[in-house]
């Protein structure tokens, strides 16, 4: 009989009880005061998460266990302070867009912080019932901050697309995880590890099918392919802090739940591992290769978001091939490529946001010229595409590095044979923006609310690669629009746009982001330059943390 | 044989089981037939009049003869309306509420109800059940009276049973179980019907329980200044009959559950257990008839207004007085 | 009397067989009232499942829930909103028939590894609500061992009906 009454609650729960009491209050005081800006919430919100990853921090070195049900190990500090880490990184974000979008909905800060609170569930259950209902509590709260903007069809579109594959997923999933009910009859991950190696002597095709069941149903949640299809219109459908929040923050949990979920329940059953490489392969392949043609933005980031789970899955196909030893370097080289990612891929959504929203369009040739227009934004996102193609002095390349030589070292070279093919895959579609920013050509031929075609998206990419001097095409429709359209005056500016510019610009006129989304983009780039120059700095923080004790 | 709750399957008890169900089936029929009677001649007596008194002595067999009289009407269906629908959805309706009336525990010897654990959870999923009848017969009437009388009907069913479900909560709790036998024993046990420590929850339940049977002050459903008839508006004849004959059994089961809940069952002294069950329930009924003749009915915002802003919040309330009335005086 | 033709096997085909016929009623109906009806079927029949096997709190939280609730929302959403009475026949393409022949691929081989494997056997003799009677016993459950997922469920809950608050309320700049 478990005692409720002398629980760890504040070990174990700590900052999921910081969260969830701030996103309650954030939503009572929203609630009655409706005339405040929406900044004062994402402020007290940010206080809370703050708070979160005091306690967080404060208890990384206890180990406890609450009612079965909750934990607090390594493996549960390391990623809620991840979680925490990105919804700062995030809530950030939403500060400078709640400022610069008057018509943006209020209810941003509540909702992300009970995302939040579902992601740290997601970290630290070890019951299959907790980690479901923590997964569940993600996706409804990400589900409304997609749709919440009602007038957008594209927002409806996205948040529709996404509600319907993330209920199938859910429901694949769980139907995974009762088969693993059925044949042990316990839902406690501790119980079930124990049961491991019975479960593959004695049930081999089930274990095989709910191995399988299990990682299609995260897969639509992570967005592996061939479940991948919601993305790109869901990202391109949400405001940009909850596209970035998707992006990262979903993803962060989503993996921390299948690790947890898989190492538990088939560590006596390597061999389905397997599965999770096909995935994996698949994945990569895919996401980059479909994220050659796109023309719209955020629809290419959520193609490399889609590229990057798969990198991100190497790790797991590896479990199999591996002793307990070995694993300590697979969860390391995991994390770390979590967080470059999350850097990377923050700053990246910001930075496209802003640019989009000065130009009032999501086409990739909005970016022509940044580097005249803006230095200093054309550099952060160079950085970041750098990274996420996986560039030395990046974080992303470390991150790679890291994941290759897992694959060599625990003899599954195929693997890392395909993320270095698809990662030089990679490379043209990131260096075609950072091309675009530095070329000096066309660049200031701005586009006037462009709608994006597909076909013209291919053309492009013909145009971009075969062609490098771009010149206006006689035949081509979309050129000629570029060529007569509407000039925006958006001057050069030369005089060092990084100077920080303080007070209130009148939306969508001022050319320069304000602090908020400097400081933001700031963080993102040293995150990014400095896990990519000295990653030891984290790696210490997680050899302190020791993940087996 | 009659103790079939304990037995395994066999042809005896099936028999018995199946005689208990004509029983109950003829006694719910009996029960409507004067309990329409006793209405008409109460609603005559408030108003002054006499009620009727020409079909036998007293008027007694007045409902006999309107009974006789729906049964060789025609069955009208319209042109319009979806037609395996509109013979279906009396059927949906009544179903539901004469299963309804098997966990009422009528008699000390409970040997025609079925004593299953989850009772009053059982009678709440059955009256939602009754809700796709009363809302398919009004859909497909194909008219706007009965649609708008169906969705009424739906909307205020369903909003109902959840402060109806929370008042009932805390009866379980002091009673500490669902099955509605256990509940009287409860009250047995503690020498107190519960309507004195459940008042509010009484309160609660007695003004949910008449918006659940559709009744005067919440008839809205079947306003006939507004909606002609509500969702029967075109049925007539043996489907029409069926149609209030639901809503006559619900009012019979809502007070079996009522004097089962609240009123101590058919616990008592010195009378039968039956007869106390019988006036506990009776009592209901008259109370059901004195509303109808002295109460206006409510507006449809007000309906809603009253449902989730004021008894869900005082059922909450109650529910937690319970808890720690239950945990501070009885464990004590 | 064999175990085949005892009165519980008698029951689940008959049970079974009113699910799946509902199923496909719901699947072949092309008004959508009906369908939403033969979902009801499909809901109580599984109810019906859940009581045969001895878990009657489930059994009748499925009719209040599923039977009761969601098949009158599905009935208010369907009579509340604009659209066809009846849906239009669709034409099979090729896409349609890739699906067809997907879901019966996973169809035979989710029967082939379930039916090819030895279930592990209750012991019959053990009482799972060791004592108590079921809707006890699932109480015990939820309020000690489950306790945390349970407070995380209303925590759901919250955000369900905030964000359908969100969703559905009109603001303005609205048409």
């Amino acid at each position: 009989m478990p005692d409720l009454i002398h629980a760890h609650y504040f070990v174990t729960m700590g900052p999921l009880l910081i969260v969830t009491a701030t996103a309650f209050i954030v939503m009572v005081l929203e609630f009655c005061l409706p005339r405040v800006d929406a900044r004062v919430w994402l402020g007290l919100s940010i206080l809370g998460t703050l708070a979160a990853v005091v306690t967080a921090a404060v208890h990384a070195g206890q180990r406890a266990l609450t009612l079965n049900s909750v934990v607090q190990d390594a493996f549960s500090a390391v990623f809620s302070l991840v979680i925490l880490g990105t919804t700062l990184l995030i809530l950030w974000f939403a500060l400078d867009f709640a400022r610069r979008e008057p018509q943006a909905p209020k209810e941003h800060p509540y909702l992300i912080l009970f995302a939040v609170a579902g992601a740290l569930t997601m970290a630290s259950a070890v019951d299959l019932v907790t980690l479901y209902v923590g997964l569940e509590l993600l996706s409804v709260a990400s589900y409304v901050l997609v749709g919440v903007r009602r007038q957008s069809a594209r927002s409806t579109e996205g948040a529709v697309k996404y509600l319907l594959m993330g209920s199938i997923g859910s429901a694949v999933l769980l139907y995974g995880m009762s088969f693993i009910y059925g044949l042990t009859g316990s839902t406690n991950l501790y119980d079930l590890g124990q049961q491991g190696m019975m479960l593959w002597t004695n049930y081999p095709a089930v274990t095989v099918l709910a191995f399988l069941l299990m990682l299609c149903g995260m897969g639509f949640k992570l967005s592996l392919v061939p479940f991948h299809a919601w993305t790109p219109d869901t990202y391109a459908g949400a405001p940009g802090p909850v596209s970035a929040l998707l992006a990262t923050l979903s993803k962060t949990a989503g993996f921390a739940l299948l690790l947890r979920m898989l190492l538990f329940i088939f560590n006596g059953a390597p061999q389905v591992y397997v599965w999770a490489g096909v995935i994996s392969a698949a994945t990569m392949v895919v996401g980059n290769l479909a994220a050659l043609p796109q023309r719209h933005m955020k629809r290419m980031l959520a193609f490399s978001s889609v590229a990057q789970a798969g990198y991100l899955l190497v790790p797991f196909a590896l479990f199999g091939a591996s002793g307990y030893q070995d694993w300590i370097a697979l969860f390391d080289s995991l994390v770390f490529y979590l967080v470059a990612y999350t850097f990377m891929t923050v700053g990246a959504f910001a930075v496209i946001w802003w640019v989009s929203r000065q130009t009032r369009s999501f086409d990739a040739s909005v970016l022509d010229g940044l580097a005249r227009r803006n230095p200093w934004l054309a550099g952060a996102l160079t950085v970041f595409l750098l990274g996420l193609a996986g560039m030395p002095l990046t974080a992303g390349f470390v991150g790679k590095l890291y994941l290759l030589i897992d694959t060599v070292h625990l003899h599954e070279v195929w693997l890392g044979v395909l993320l270095f093919l698809t990662s030089a895959v990679s490379f043209y579609y990131y260096f075609g923006w950072i091309r675009r920013m530095f070329q000096p050509a066309v660049s200031d031929a701005e586009l006037a609310g462009t709608v994006l075609a597909a076909d013209a998206g291919v053309f492009t990419f013909g145009l971009q690669f075969d062609n490098p001097p771009i010149t206006p095409h006689p035949g081509d429709e979309h050129w000629q629009d570029d060529v007569e359209g509407v000039r925006v005056s958006a001057a050069p500016d030369e005089t060092g746009a990084s100077d920080q510019q303080v007070g209130d610009g009148s939306a969508g006129t001022d050319a320069r982001p304000g602090i908020v989304l400097q400081t933001l983009i700031a963080v993102c780039v040293i995150g990014t330059l400095v896990l990519g120059v000295a990653p030891a700095v984290l790696l210490h923080g997680l050899w302190a943390v020791g993940w087996y004790q | 044989m009659w103790q079939w709750q304990t037995q395994p399957l066999t042809w005896s008890t099936f028999l018995a089981m199946l005689i208990g169900t004509v029983v109950i089936l003829l006694l719910a029929l009996g029960v409507v037939t004067y309990g329409i009677l006793a209405e008409r001649k109460v609603l005559g007596w408030m108003q002054g009049r006499i009620g009727p008194n020409r079909v036998g002595p007293f008027g007694l067999l007045q409902t006999v003869a309107d009974v006789l009289k729906l049964f060789i009407k025609e069955d009208v269906v319209p042109a319009a309306a979806d037609r395996p629908l509109f013979l279906l959805a009396p059927v949906l309706a009544f179903v539901p509420a004469f299963m309804a009336l098997a966990v009422i525990p009528f008699s000390m010897q409970h040997i025609f109800t079925a004593g299953i654990g989850t009772g009053l959870l059982y009678y709440l999923a059955l009256s939602a059940l009754t809700i796709h009848g009363v809302m398919l017969g009004g859909w497909a009437s194909n008219n706007k009276y009965s649609l708008i009388g169906g969705m009424r009907s739906a909307a205020q069913m369903l909003s109902y049973e959840v402060p109806l479900g929370l008042s009932l909560v805390g009866v379980a709790l002091l009673a500490g179980s669902l099955n509605l036998n256990d509940v009287v024993r409860a009250q047995q046990h503690l020498g107190l019907w519960f309507i004195i420590p459940q008042f509010l929850g009484f309160c609660v339940f007695i003004v949910a329980a008449t918006a659940e049977l559709n009744r005067t002050p919440f008839d809205l459903p079947e306003a006939e200044s507004e909606l002609v008839a509500g969702y029967h508006t075109e049925y007539s004849g043996f489907r029409w009959a069926f149609f209030m004959l639901t809503e006559y059994v619900y009012l019979f089961a809502m007070a079996g559950l009522t004097a089962t809940l609240f009123l101590g069952g058919w616990s008592g002294p010195w009378l039968p257990g039956w007869l106390w069950f019988a006036l506990k329930a009776a009592a209901f009924f008259f109370f059901q008839f004195w509303l109808r003749n002295t109460m206006p009915r409510i507006r449809a915002d007000q309906l809603m207004t009253l449902c989730w802003k004021v008894l869900l919040p005082l059922g909450l309330v109650n529910l937690v007085l319970t808890a720690v009335l239950k945990a501070v005086l009885l464990k004590g | 009397m064999s175990p085949l033709w005892s009165a519980q096997m008698i029951a689940f085909f008959l049970i079974s067989l009113f699910i799946l016929a509902c199923a496909v009623m719901m699947l072949s109906f092309r008004k959508v009232v009906y369908m939403a009806l033969a979902v009801g079927g499909v809901f109580i029949g599984c109810a019906a499942l859940y009581i045969l096997l001895g878990a009657e709190f489930v059994g009748i939280a499925q009719v209040v829930v599923y039977a009761g609730a969601i098949t009158i929302l599905i009935l208010f959403a369907i009579m509340l909103t604009n659209h066809e009475a009846t849906e239009p026949e669709e034409p099979w393409t090729v896409r349609k028939a890739l699906a067809a022949v997907g879901c019966f691929l996973l169809g035979v081989t989710l029967l082939f590894v379930i039916r090819g494997q030895a279930w592990p056997q209750g012991d019959p003799s053990v009482d799972v609500n060791q004592g108590m009677s079921n809707t006890l016993a699932i109480g015990e459950a939820l309020f000690k061992s489950y306790m945390i997922p349970f407070e995380l469920v209303s925590l759901l809950l919250t955000v369900a009906l905030v964000g359908a608050v969100i969703l559905a309320q009109q603001r303005k700049g609205d048409q």
